[in-house]
């Protein structure tokens, strides 16, 4: 099991992947961090040598990421509502935000819209 | 989060969507009118910060001070269209 | 409707006596309903279903508790034991184990006969002429060394016959007699081995490998191009280069150890001339290259001293054996790799190391001091298009043929509207030789067949027709196409 930014990862799990599962740094980002380390695209997280791993670390807390990223998620859908749009009402409501119908099948809306989301 | 997303909605070259308004600039000390206006896709420039504008929503007029950070935005973004349904509203 | 009994016979068809299979049913149990005991109860005397009939019906069991699903026993169940059976999954393959089956080489099969006239193969024997058309066996320590080396493949037939055994062609002895030209003059041979798909270009690398085993040359094999440029492997830039180089410390810890491996003899008797402190171990000057080669022990370190290697051997004027240097699958070497630069840059494939010695090679960069050949083959099965390498390959091919004096040959020029030409692949081909590979001739297609026939691979007779009827199925003689068409079939 190996650390990285705080989360334990499984040896045989591919970098990228492990780098992929924080919240906000999908597949474009994790390429490039991994040739910004010179890591080859199937390397796996146990054959890092552990400089790497800090270095990795430490290239993740400068990023937006995770917790930082859902705060910025957050205060964009703050600032529509504080102002009084109708995107921010809708947030609010948790009903669609961009013309949808609502007769029905609205579950994504429900499940997401929200102030504080975190999705 | 991502720069282009603010451009995506409408063609540089276009520019914002201007629509010539009655604005006034009030003398220090003495109130005046609000703007009543029918043009929810004016977009709202910043020297219409401060300023109090009567929305129309196809039925009633808004009133909608504008702030600084609604700069950008639609008119009609602050005056609601649609009533919530509730059974037995009075 | 009809009865279930004959009428005529009054025989019943299937009366309630217990018989094991359902088979036998129908045909051994036709009783005269008379002979029939009044007591026995008689069964359904027409079924279609034999088969269920004859197993005993399994009573449904109703589950222990009672508190089971409310529509319990009538559930519909497709499968016929679906909630028997257990899925068994076996055991489950170690890691690398499926790998080590794709890649494993079998050299030697039992069941072949061995054939009495099979000579192995002497130090000279592919640079005379008169071997043209003859199938000669490898001797076992070059067998070790060519497995060692990687040269072997696993779409080749080796697994067929009793021992490994090459069929000497003429392109064989024309490369051989180059190689051997090249030593003796104490030049360097740089040539790409080129042809048709399935024609035996990396047989012909291997039978090169084959003739610098036997005669003591020191000999490194890339096996395979895409190992190195897609990607699979670990790469790390190589500090103080510009522009910057990358290195592939996993590969070449492997290649080391293969080369370790395959030239043990030579590299035993091959002394250092310089001492080399910078690496993990201190090597003094004098020492076995062997010794030098010894060091690489971690991936970590193995690029200096794969570097401190290289340049032992092809230190001028120094007592070296001729050199050989293999890659086959040239086309990936000369295209932009798939790694990325730490700027997200695609890294051109040039500009890793390892290829980047091999191309310096192949370009002219490096002499041999005891001269030596270059060799590379393109493939036509795995192979990126790489429009500079053909063009140029083309061309090389055709002034040669004009050289010899060949009428109305011209030579292919650049598409003025094409912009996927790359310089540096270009550079690197401008002097090479290439030797083109086509299909065999009929001689040594019928000396291959013999060869087969005697291992009791070829069930025929070769004769004149025979050997007619293959070659024009391959092709006119390419050797792939003559194993699928001769040997394969048998294949079960």
């Amino acid at each position: 099991m190996v650390f990285i930014f705080g989360v334990n990862f499984n040896e045989q799990k591919l970098v990228k992947k492990a780098l992929q599962s924080f919240y906000a740094l999908g597949p474009q980002t994790a390429d490039r961090i991994l040739a910004k380390y010179s890591i080859f695209p199937g390397a796996k997280i146990g054959t890092l040598p552990p400089k790497t791993l800090t270095a990795l670390t430490a290239e993740l807390s400068t990023m937006n990421i995770e917790s930082d990223a859902r705060r910025v998620l957050q205060d964009n859908i703050k600032r529509l509502r504080d102002m009084g749009t109708y995107r921010g009402r809708r947030h609010a409501m948790g009903l669609p935000v961009r013309g949808q119908r609502t007769r029905n099948q609205t579950q994504s809306a429900r499940k997401l819209n929200k102030v504080e989301r975190w999705g | 989060m991502q720069p282009t997303r603010c451009l995506l909605k409408r063609s540089v070259w276009k520019g914002p969507h201007i629509v010539p308004l009655p604005i006034v600039r009030p003398e220090p000390g003495k109130r005046i009118a609000p703007i009543r206006t029918q043009a929810r896709s004016a977009t709202i420039l910043p020297n219409f910060v401060g300023l109090k504008f009567q929305v129309h929503n196809g039925k009633v007029y808004h009133d909608v001070t504008i702030t600084e950070e609604m700069v950008g935005h639609k008119l009609g973004e602050f005056s609601p269209t649609r009533k919530t349904f509730i059974w037995d509203r009075k | 409707m009809s009865t279930p009994n004959c009428l005529r016979c009054l025989v019943r068809p299937s009366a309630g006596i217990p018989v094991s299979g359902p088979m036998s049913r129908t045909a051994t149990t036709a009783t005269p309903i008379a002979a029939l005991p009044l007591t026995r109860t008689l069964t359904a005397p027409f079924s279609t279903t034999a088969a269920s009939n004859a197993a005993p019906r399994r009573a449904f069991q109703p589950a222990a508790s009672t508190k089971g699903h409310s529509r319990v026993g009538k559930k519909l169940q497709l499968g016929k034991f679906k909630k028997d059976r257990v899925a068994e999954r076996g055991r489950v393959p170690q890691p690398g184990e499926r790998k080590a089956y794709r890649k494993r080489i079998t050299l030697s099969n039992d069941n072949a006969i061995p054939v009495p006239w099979l000579t192995d193969l002497a130090p000279a024997d592919m640079t005379a002429a008169e071997n043209t058309a003859r199938v000669l066996a490898l001797p076992e320590e070059v067998q070790d060394q060519l497995r060692a080396g990687e040269a072997f493949k696993t779409t080749q037939c080796w697994g067929m016959f009793r021992k490994p055994a090459v069929l000497v062609r003429k392109e064989t002895v024309n490369l051989a007699n180059q190689m051997q030209e090249s030593a003796d003059n104490r030049k360097t041979l740089r040539l790409v081995v080129t042809g048709d798909k399935v024609a035996g270009k990396s047989m012909m690398l291997l039978q090169a490998m084959a003739h610098a085993h036997l005669n003591n040359w020191i000999v490194i094999n890339l096996p395979e191009a895409h190992e190195i440029t897609t990607a699979s492997t670990e790469y790390a830039p190589i500090p103080n280069t510009d522009p910057v180089q990358y290195m592939q410390p996993v590969y070449v810890l492997k290649l080391i150890h293969a080369i370790k491996r395959a030239n043990e003899q030579v590299l035993s008797k091959t002394y250092t001339i310089q001492a080399h402190p910078e690496l993990p171990q201190n090597i003094p000057s004098n020492t076995p290259l062997l010794a030098l080669a010894n060091v690489a022990k971690e991936a970590d370190g193995a690029w200096p001293v794969f570097q401190a290697l290289w340049n032992e051997l092809t230190a001028q004027k120094a007592n070296r054996p001729p050199i050989l240097l293999c890659l086959d699958g040239l086309a990936h070497a000369m295209k932009v790799s798939d790694y990325r630069s730490p700027s997200f840059e695609r890294i051109h494939s040039h500009d890793l190391a390892l290829v980047r010695l091999f191309t310096d090679a192949l370009g002219g960069g490096v002499q041999f001091p005891a001269g030596g050949a270059v060799l590379a083959a393109t493939s036509r099965n795995n192979a990126p298009r790489a429009p500079s390498m053909e063009l140029a390959l083309a061309q090389r091919e055709a002034e040669a043929r004009r050289g010899a004096g060949a009428a109305g040959v011209e030579v292919p020029q650049k598409d003025p509207f094409f912009r996927g030409y790359d310089d540096r692949v270009e550079a690197v081909l401008r002097s090479v030789r290439v030797l083109r590979v086509a299909g065999v001739d009929k001689l040594e297609a019928r000396a291959l067949m013999e060869y087969w026939a005697a291992s009791g691979m070829l069930r025929a007779t070769v004769d004149e027709k025979t050997v007619t009827e293959k070659w024009t199925l391959a092709g006119s003689g390419v050797l792939g196409e003559m194993e699928r068409a001769a040997l394969l079939t048998m294949r079960i």
